[in-house]
């Protein structure tokens, strides 16, 4: 399928994207076209993160979740099983949930009145026998449920299309990096909770400032965070000039920007030098007793892995295709609501059976560091927010954005296969790749034409890896 | 009239007709006399207003007693003393 | 209405207008961009909370606002962290103060709940107007329970704050004022 933007002369998308030499037109991000293809071609398949188990603990447990620009309902029915609905009824259309989250035996619709069970299914309609005479079949008009879902370590994923590739398929080389976030500080799987609830607030911008831009952007902290630094906020206080970021010790290891080009999942993340985790080094130095629960799981952590490389573990941050962001403390979901506007969330991670002194500490840190009252993530608000005003212009589009930050400077490693990785100095080919999957989704027919990978790339159906530089189509 | 427990229809004592009932708070056990004539004995509340599951007690169909099924509030004729 | 002496009437009355002169006081600092006096108003042991406002079911009205002990607020802090917001703005390179906002505080519904030794509770709602660059323009619309505490030497001081913002999803992109 070969997509126009109509609107101002059709033209390719290739037009708009030119990755050979990193040059990015506008449009991607300010046009409306575009924008309305996104959410079929990118939302309508994608893989999407729309929660976690442990805000649905108990049979009858909602909660409200996010899907593109439409609310799910993330449920456990009474057998036990979780579901994502899309939150809308099949009669008429009314909002069949319209509490955050709470407890339900059925979700009714106040319009009508026609009621689902949490496991979907229209289970009362007035008027069934009596004015339907019995003839309206229930069981075809259940509420609409996602095409495949995957409770992957205790988070859930979904997507509407029935094609998609099993959600391990779909991470590739990114799927022990997705599952250690959600591990214990003392690396047992699945041993984390959220803490509740959500922070959803709106961002003037186009939803790919968050989700593409801060792909491993590091070039924007110096500047953006300038002022962070003066409020200490780390959890060490002011102690080594009061750097927002917890200490950590060293160990051998390198740093870079990696990224799957066939899939579109980049991360700052490292590969290690040796196997094994690094030692633990006290931070929470204001708050007392917390390093010592800290200190006590690592200590276990590090016999666990003594000897394994824990390459692209998840102590860094990384995006997985196409709009969540996540690391081992924190996941930000970034949601496109109209293509000026982005609809974001944050939410924490904490070890399930950490003492509650330590996950207040924990949660006091977030509050402060992240979200709309974040002291950090504040300044990246003002700046994502401008840059699309100043885009829009009919003379601004023509001139495109860049992204030539380490442009074919990136490599392959035998080590992480997949994955190519820039080492030397901030890079935005994570950011680079991020779009180079975009232009597939947007142009694809069906996932047969995007997995394993492009049709059109020399592959043999499985994500490539191997030496030498290629960013060519 | 197949009855499990229960006085005979005619016999019941309507403590609540259906103007102005509100389900929403009705504790389980309560007892219904729906339109269609069957008591119900309340098995599980929604508690949103519309909709409760009722366990049949007599019904003029006897196949349906003891089976459970949602019932719509604007179903109810009134509710029985217990 | 119980019957109150003349006396207890007007020391009730100056009381509330002492409150009252002291919130408005405090609108001004904040209004005027006087972040360092403002942070002189906090008490050392402050605790300063802006729930989350939750969508629930009648009847679990006590789930509406996100709790201290367990759950994410948008603020749920003390003085250190408050004083370094302060610091922060007063960078000048915190973007979305840098320029400053033209931000006005409203403060109305002025009422003095109950007075305990040196203690007194209030509550007040407030309208803060926010009009960025040139033409981003925010409002919040909420209300306040405040405990202040009188110091002989120094006046009022805030000891504990809750903010009710009437927001769910916020629909300003940062909090990048005070309430
Ligand atoms: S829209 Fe839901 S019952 Fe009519
Ligand atoms: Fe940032």
């Amino acid at each position: 399928m070969v997509t126009y933007i109509k609107g101002r002369g059709d033209r390719n998308l290739r037009d708009l994207v030119d990755l050979e030499t990193g040059v990015v037109s506008r449009e991607v991000y300010v046009n409306e076209d575009i924008y309305a293809q996104e959410l079929e071609q990118i939302y309508g398949r994608a893989w999407l993160l729309v929660g976690h188990e442990s805000q649905v603990e108990n049979p009858g447990d909602f909660v409200l979740g996010r899907m593109g620009e439409e609310e799910v309902i993330l449920t456990r029915d009474r057998k036990g099983q979780i579901h994502v609905f899309l939150n809308t009824c099949r009669h008429r259309g009314m909002k069949v949930c319209r509490y955050d989250d709470g407890n339900a035996l059925v979700f009714t619709c106040p319009f009508h009145a026609w009621t689902y069970d949490t496991d979907g299914r229209l289970v009362g309609v007035p008027h069934h026998h009596d004015a339907y005479f019995d003839e309206l079949d229930k069981s075809q008009w259940g509420l609409a449920e996602v095409a495949q879902m995957c409770n992957y370590y205790g988070s859930i994923w979904a997507t509407w299309d029935p094609k998609a590739p099993s959600f391990e398929d779909y991470l590739g080389p990114f799927k022990q990096t997705v599952r250690w976030a959600f591990q214990a500080s003392d690396g047992t799987d699945a041993g984390v909770e959220l803490y509740k609830p959500a922070q959803r607030w709106r961002l003037p911008s186009n939803w790919k400032f968050g989700a593409f831009s801060f792909a491993g952007d590091s070039a924007h902290a110096a500047m953006t965070h300038l002022s962070v630094n003066a409020a200490a906020i780390g959890p060490q206080g002011e102690v080594e000039g009061g750097g927002r970021h917890p200490l950590a010790a060293p160990f051998p290891s390198k740093r870079g920007y990696m990224s799957s080009r066939e899939l579109g999942h980049v991360g700052q993340l490292a590969i290690y030098e040796q196997p094994g985790v690094a030692d633990y080094r006290d931070t929470w130095l204001l708050e007392p007793g917390v390093d010592d629960y800290w200190r006590e799981t690592r200590e276990i952590k590090k016999q666990k892995f003594a000897n394994e490389f824990l390459h692209m573990q998840s102590d860094g941050q990384f995006h997985i295709w196409p709009n969540a962001t996540m690391s081992d403390w924190r996941i930000l979901m970034w949601h496109p609501h109209g293509v000026g506007m982005t609809e974001s969330w944050r939410q924490y991670q904490v070890d399930k059976n950490a003492p509650k002194h330590v996950k207040d500490a924990k949660r006091r840190y977030v509050m402060r560091y992240c979200g709309p009252a974040g002291i950090t993530e504040s300044d990246d608000m003002e700046n994502w927010n401008y840059a699309h005003p100043a885009s829009l212009g009919m003379v601004a589009q023509r001139y495109p954005y860049n992204f030539q930050l380490g442009l074919h400077h990136n490599h392959y490693d035998e080590r992480i296969p997949g994955v190519t990785i820039g080492d030397r100095g901030p890079s935005e080919e994570n950011q680079r790749a991020r779009l180079r999957r975009w232009v597939e989704f947007m142009e694809a027919g069906s996932w047969d034409d995007i997995f394993p990978v492009r049709k059109n790339g020399k592959s043999n159906g499985k994500p490539r890896g191997g030496n030498g530089i290629s960013s060519s189509w | 009239m197949t009855t499990e427990g229960g006085a005979p229809k005619s016999e019941r004592k309507r403590v609540n007709t259906p103007d102005g009932m509100f389900i929403r708070d009705m504790p389980e056990g309560t007892k219904l006399e729906l339109k269609n004539g069957d008591l119900v004995e309340v098995t599980l509340n929604a508690r949103d207003g519309g909709w409760l599951v009722g366990r049949v007690v007599e019904s003029e169909r006897p196949e349906s007693v003891g089976t459970e099924d949602w019932i719509f509030f604007a179903e109810v004729a009134a509710e029985i003393e217990a | 209405m119980t019957v109150q002496s003349a006396e207890t009437a007007w020391e009730r009355m100056l009381l509330e207008r002492e409150i009252e002169r002291f919130l408005y006081d405090e609108a001004a600092m904040l209004d005027e961009r006087r972040f360092s006096d403002w942070g002189d108003l906090l008490a050392e042991d402050i605790h300063y909370h802006m729930p989350i406002r939750r969508n629930v079911k009648f009847g679990e009205q006590h789930r509406e606002n996100t709790d201290t002990e367990s759950e994410i607020s948008w603020f749920d802090e003390g003085k250190r962290t408050l004083m370094g917001r302060v610091r922060q703005l007063n960078t000048g390179v915190h973007w979305p103060e840098e320029p400053f906002s033209r931000v006005r505080h409203i403060i109305t519904n002025v009422r003095v709940l109950a007075v305990d030794g040196d203690e007194v509770e209030v509550s007040s709602n407030f309208f803060v107007w926010s009009n960025r660059l040139r033409d981003e323009c925010v409002m919040f619309i909420g209300t306040r329970n405040d405990i202040l505490r009188r110091d002989s030497e120094t006046g009022w001081k805030i000891a504990k704050r809750l903010i009710l913002l009437d927001q769910n999803v916020l629909l300003a992109k940062v909090f990048s004022t005070f309430f």
